[in-house]
């Protein structure tokens, strides 16, 4: 689903990422591990296409990712779901209508959009908030909306960045149980995190990356 | 599609109402721009019915041969008549001719030297677009090229003055309304897109979920656009207002006949739409990808 092949992408000559080389099937969730400036999050953007690879290869469900064009790039990312670390909710809109939002840019039927909305905010429990707005939300809450957001698509990929950086334990654990969940579907999903007891008792395959290097995969 | 477009216009309403404050602060910038060109432009055009009204006076007068025959005069005058640059004119006969004099200087020309020497002629009208001091000389030059004519004359000096004062302050007041067309651009340009800045993080995250620049775009412009109409109407209101306030203020002490352009409310709204359209449009831009 994901394949990084020999991928290099930088900003400077010595910040980015440098000949990176994994593959993450469909229906897996890996870790992306490492301290910061170690790379995490230029990984998540050569996949989102939001910094272009200078050397490689990247295939995100058998595309080519370096080939899409700039005007395709925003249909590219609607195959994918993205979790945000300061969750990236739209602040004037109410819970439901932030989970709706990817399905809007779609252009999906009313009567869809509602189905699929209250199907996924059954799933991560935030029924009883559907009208709330994001800031009478909790930070474990907004990780909710996110995370709801980025599966209601039903992505290929699922890509989060540090979604538990801001959130207690607890809260991360149950974050952590929403993402094993949208395997279930069949989504790769890669998460960022410096975060290794979190993610340690999960057993889990984890990247470890340092200095933009793979050190462990 | 449809259904987007449903989405996409409800959201601008809806974007309208959430964020009631910067609506009206963009609305009244386009107001306020509208008011000062719409003051503009009622000078302009009061000035331009002021000159034409005093050029409408101009005219050339002629004088014939004074051993002309009646019938021979009435063929020049029609001859000049037919003349480009000549909307109309009086023929004056002989008799016509004493009774100007008479009027002039109160006295009898028949009297005095006992007969009428006055040549006959004529008094002619010029076209709209002849009335200045270069063209009413080149016709005062065809027509005293005419076999029969002795004199042919207009008041060069004056007109010719006029004609700078009137083109001066047309050329003043054309600047003026394009320099306050500008400012009024780049204000209205500026204050929507200080409103958008606000909004640059949920452009973003819009972009991040797979928005087109064109999904993002609408909504602001379709924001904008409600915008420039309530900034219409509020200059017309503030127009209205000042007009009442005149009529109420200054009618009794100075009868000052005004001409109310026929398309200003139109006016303010094309320019009201325009502004808000630019300011939106250069806005969003400013935060979308190439």
């Amino acid at each position: 689903m994901i394949k990084f092949e020999n991928v290099t992408a930088t900003y400077t000559e010595k910040v980015g990422i440098f000949n990176l080389s994994f593959h993450i099937p469909k229906g897996e969730l890996v870790f992306l591990m490492g301290p910061t400036g170690a790379g995490k999050s230029t990984v998540l953007k050569t996949i989102y296409k939001d910094i272009s690879i200078s050397g490689g290869e990247l295939f995100i469900n058998g595309e080519d990712v370096a080939k899409i064009r700039r005007r395709h790039i925003p249909n590219f990312r609607r195959k994918i779901g993205m979790v945000f670390q300061d969750y990236r909710l739209i602040p004037d809109r109410t819970v439901f209508e932030n989970i709706a939002l990817p399905l809007q840019i779609e252009g999906e039927s009313k009567k869809f959009i509602r189905d699929k909305v209250e199907e996924i905010m059954q799933k991560v429990d935030l029924e009883k908030r559907r009208s709330n707005y994001p800031s009478q939300l909790s930070g474990g809450e907004k990780q909710r909306v996110s995370i709801a957001r980025a599966l209601v698509k039903k992505p290929l990929v699922i890509l989060a960045d540090e979604p538990t950086g801001n959130l207690d334990p607890n809260v991360s654990d149950e974050i952590l149980d929403l993402l094993e969940i949208a395997t279930d579907s069949g989504a790769a999903v890669l998460m960022s995190t410096h975060n290794f007891p979190l993610i340690q008792p999960r057993k889990k395959r984890f990247i470890e990356l340092n200095e933009g290097r793979l050190l462990n995969s | 599609m449809i259904t987007k477009l449903i989405f996409l216009f409800s959201e601008s309403f809806r974007a309208l109402f959430r964020a009631k404050l910067p609506a009206a602060i963009s609305s009244i910038t386009i107001a306020i721009a509208l008011v000062i060109f719409s003051l503009a432009y009622f000078t302009y055009v009061n000035l331009l019915g002021y000159s034409y009204k005093f050029k409408s006076k101009y005219r050339i007068e002629v004088f014939f041969q004074p051993e002309m025959e009646l019938t021979h005069a009435r063929d020049l005058f029609n001859t000049i008549l037919i003349t480009e640059g000549i909307e109309q004119g009086e023929f004056i006969d002989k008799e016509k001719a004493a009774a100007l004099f008479t009027s002039y200087f109160h006295e009898d020309i028949n009297e005095i030297i006992g007969e009428n020497p006055l040549p006959m002629g004529g008094r002619f009208d010029i076209s709209r677009d002849f009335r200045s001091a270069v063209q009413m000389q080149e016709i005062v030059r065809h027509i005293r090229r005419l076999d029969g004519v002795d004199v042919a004359s207009f008041q060069h000096g004056v007109i010719s003055r006029v004609d700078t004062i009137v083109e001066n302050i047309l050329g003043v007041s054309m600047l003026l309304g394009i320099t306050i067309f500008i400012i009024a651009v780049i204000l209205v340009s500026n204050t929507i897109r200080l409103i958008i800045h606000a909004k640059q993080e949920t452009i973003e995250t819009l972009h991040l979920l797979g928005a087109t620049n064109a999904f993002i775009r609408f909504p602001f412009v379709v924001e904008g656009l409600i915008q420039g109409l309530l900034g219409a109407g509020f200059s017309l209101l503030i127009l209205y207002l000042l007009r009442s306030l005149q009529t109420y203020m200054l009618e009794p002490l100075v009868k000052i006949p005004l001409v109310e352009p026929e398309n200003l409310i139109v006016y303010n709204l094309i320019f009201g739409l325009f502004l808000a359209l630019i300011g939106s449009y250069r806005g969003i831009s400013k935060y979308l990808p190439k």
